[in-house]
């Protein structure tokens, strides 16, 4: 830990603050590094893949996040007891408390993100909408102020012009969102979004935006170092949503031409320059359908769908964020950042799509990941796996890279159709039909995309026959594993026949 | 041997006439089909139809199987052996009327108070789970004669968390 870059001591362990998925992801450009890698979970995680791909593991108990994952003086125990010298917190959890970040310094440790004033102030998205006017970003009409009571906030989405959305401050994910389109709707959406805000991030205030649509969202990978050193990565369009909250998301954006990234890149920069931005972050606009775009908020931490930058530049983002926390100087300068092909992420989530994507939490009985070229799939589960009702129900984000975006979209099909989860409900054929329509092909995302044409979806049922034959196949065969046989099948079908549809 | 295969709301009859050899011609619908199977795990079968190959992933519980093909679930149920646990099987149609959990939840708020007369559409109580909080609203007008719900409680699906006594009905809740 060390200030000059001049003779600076890389960590020798940190600890993640967080579970699945990302901890995995965070684990393993550490064990790339030499460096030694400490787990934490909660009682039910006990078996969670981060458990057991990480060096050490220290127990939290009580599987509440507020006890457990959201507990600063838990987290930071663990780190001290285990003799880890850095934190990264991953995404949401800690990820973005200003406090935590301030008692990881206080106690010797560094936290693996932006300075605490950075995150307090971009953390409020309220703040970070006035910092933004006054650095002259353009921002979306609403109203920069925490909403105290209904009669003021009936007043100010009268102004606005409905509909409207309601906002929390804090936190991100969707959490909280609410769209208004009657004004006698507003005081049960306020009521219900503080109160879930209040549960998701501990902070219930909330505001008002004006609700633009159609619109994309466009959001700049940036990093910064603390040098004062600010590039972009360029961008990742994330508009397609549900519940308002990404399900697939991509880089370059279709919308985006050299000269619209040139601007945005650039109001990215300056919004990071402005707020005293250290380490990686993301700048997030609205653009419109004229290429207008808006500043959203700034997030202060890894994103959740990061690896679609990774995918397109090459460039190990948490290693970076590990590197600039040691206080090394950012090694890259933007002329050093250049694309390659196009790559798209789909969360696959335990939720139920045809029951409007409601969470399927249950134990994973088999599972078999996709693979082959240009696959890469940030999983945290594995077969055998009890996925908790506690937290977010993300299993894996699978990501696809190829030379152009028809190529990724086909081999994000294709990915799709290997990818096995038995056990819980995913969203693995929606996503298939998503990536398969018009709309998606013709690079039309905006962020209503789901609701427009996907609102009445039911699943492709065209293999019903095959799958009566697969019944009765599994009760006429024993149920143990046998010599795979393939001389039987070769006689009538030839050796060149390639697995693929069946139909009658 | 027949099988009569319940999948969503279509059943179809198969007429099976299997070989000892991994094989066996299915009837059904007017229409043969040979196929010759492959047992690759306790959850894939490798299967050729006619000469067309496939993969399907299968996994068995409750009597029935949910069996992937191509990326597509399919919920394959055997109509006898439905009509054989009929005694222990809860009729689907009848969970819209009932005021519980559609999964494992913690409730966040009880909307109302024992004696209260609601109407169809009325918020009952409020759940959570995986931070994402639903609404479970009453399924007709009534009157609320029993709450089993505390706030902060875990509750599941099967639970009934609100009794109520049906308007102009003196059938069940």
């Amino acid at each position: 830990m060390c200030i000059q870059e001049q003779g600076c001591i890389m960590f020798k362990k940190i600890l993640i603050a967080n579970r699945g998925e990302i901890a995995v992801r965070i684990m393993r450009t550490c064990r790339e590094m030499g460096i030694g890698t400490v787990a934490v979970y909660s009682d039910v995680d006990r078996g969670s893949l981060h458990v057991l791909s990480a060096d050490q593991a220290v127990p939290l108990g009580d599987p509440e996040p507020y006890r457990s994952y959201l507990d600063i003086n838990k987290i930071i125990k663990a780190a001290q007891d285990s003799g880890a010298e850095a934190i990264h917190p991953g995404y949401g959890f800690l990820a973005e408390n200003a406090l935590f970040a301030e008692q990881c310094a206080s106690a010797g440790l560094t936290f693996i993100g932006p300075p605490p004033q950075a995150i307090r102030d971009l953390g409020d998205k309220i703040t970070a909408r006035r910092i933004m006017t006054d650095g002259g970003v353009p921002v979306i009409p609403g109203i920069s102020e925490s909403i105290e009571d209904i009669a003021a906030v009936t007043a100010d989405a009268e102004k606005i012009g409905y509909p409207v959305l309601v906002k929390a401050a804090a936190g991100g994910g969707g959490k909280g969102m609410r769209v208004v389109h009657n004004p006698s709707d507003l005081p049960d959406a306020c009521a219900s979004s503080s109160r879930e805000a209040e549960g998701a991030f501990g902070n219930g205030t909330i505001f008002i935006e004006k609700y633009l649509n159609p619109s994309r969202h466009v959001e700049f990978q940036i990093l910064a170092d603390s040098f004062g050193n600010v590039i972009h990565l360029n961008e990742r369009e994330c508009s397609i949503q549900r519940r308002h909250q990404k399900i697939i998301e991509e880089s370059p954006s279709p919308v985006m031409t050299p000269e619209l990234r040139k601007k945005m890149g650039e109001a990215a920069v300056a919004a990071a320059k402005a707020s005293g931005y250290v380490n990686a972050g993301t700048v997030e606009f609205i653009v419109d359908s004229n290429s207008n775009f808006y500043f959203l908020e700034v997030n202060t931490r890894l994103q959740v769908e990061h690896p679609v930058t990774e995918m397109t530049t090459g460039i190990d983002l948490v290693r970076h964020q590990i590197e600039i926390a040691a206080g090394k100087r950012l090694s890259l300068s933007q002329d050093d950042i250049s694309a390659q092909g196009h790559s798209i992420e789909c969360r696959i989530y335990a939720e139920d799509p045809e029951k409007g994507f409601f969470p399927s939490p249950g134990t994973i009985h088999y599972m078999k990941e996709p693979s082959g070229p240009g696959i890469r799939n940030d999983c945290g589960v594995y077969s055998g796996y009890t996925v908790p009702v506690e937290y977010d129900p993300i299993v894996s984000k699978l990501v696809v890279h190829a030379e152009t975006r028809g190529d990724a979209v086909t081999r994000m099909i294709r990915a799709l159709k290997e990818y096995i989860i038995l056990g819980i409900t995913t969203p693995i054929p929606f996503l298939i039909d998503v990536l398969k329509s018009e709309p998606f092909r013709n690079g039309e995302t905006y962020t209503d995309c789901i609701d427009t044409h996907f609102s009445k979806w039911v699943m492709d049922r065209s293999n019903i026959q095959a799958a009566r034959i697969a019944y009765i196949a599994d009760e006429l065969l024993p149920k143990e594993k046998k010599a795979y046989s393939f001389t039987k099948v070769m006689n009538s079908t030839g050796p060149w026949q390639t697995l693929g549809n069946w139909r009658i | 041997m027949n099988y009569q295969l319940k999948i969503d709301d279509s059943v179809m009859s198969l007429d099976v006439h299997p070989d000892d050899n991994g094989a066996a011609d299915i009837l059904s619908d007017g229409m043969e089909t040979h196929v010759l199977y492959n047992r690759v795990s306790d959850n894939q079968i490798y299967m050729s139809c006619n000469g067309e190959s496939c993969n399907a992933f299968i996994h068995s519980s409750n009597g029935c199987k949910t069996i992937i093909i191509d990326g597509v679930p399919y919920t394959v149920e055997d109509v006898d052996a439905i009509r054989s646990n009929s005694g222990r099987k809860k009729g689907v149609g009848n969970v819209p009327r009932e005021v519980t959990p559609p999964m494992p939840s913690v409730v966040v708020k009880v909307l109302i108070h024992t004696g209260d007369a609601v109407t169809k559409g009325q918020g009952l109580v409020v759940v959570s789970a995986m931070k994402m909080e639903t609404t479970l609203n009453a399924p007709y007008d009534g009157v609320v004669t029993g709450i089993h719900a505390v706030e902060g409680g875990k509750v599941m699906p099967g639970d009934i968390l609100v009794d109520i006594q049906q308007n102009n009905d003196t059938g069940n809740a």
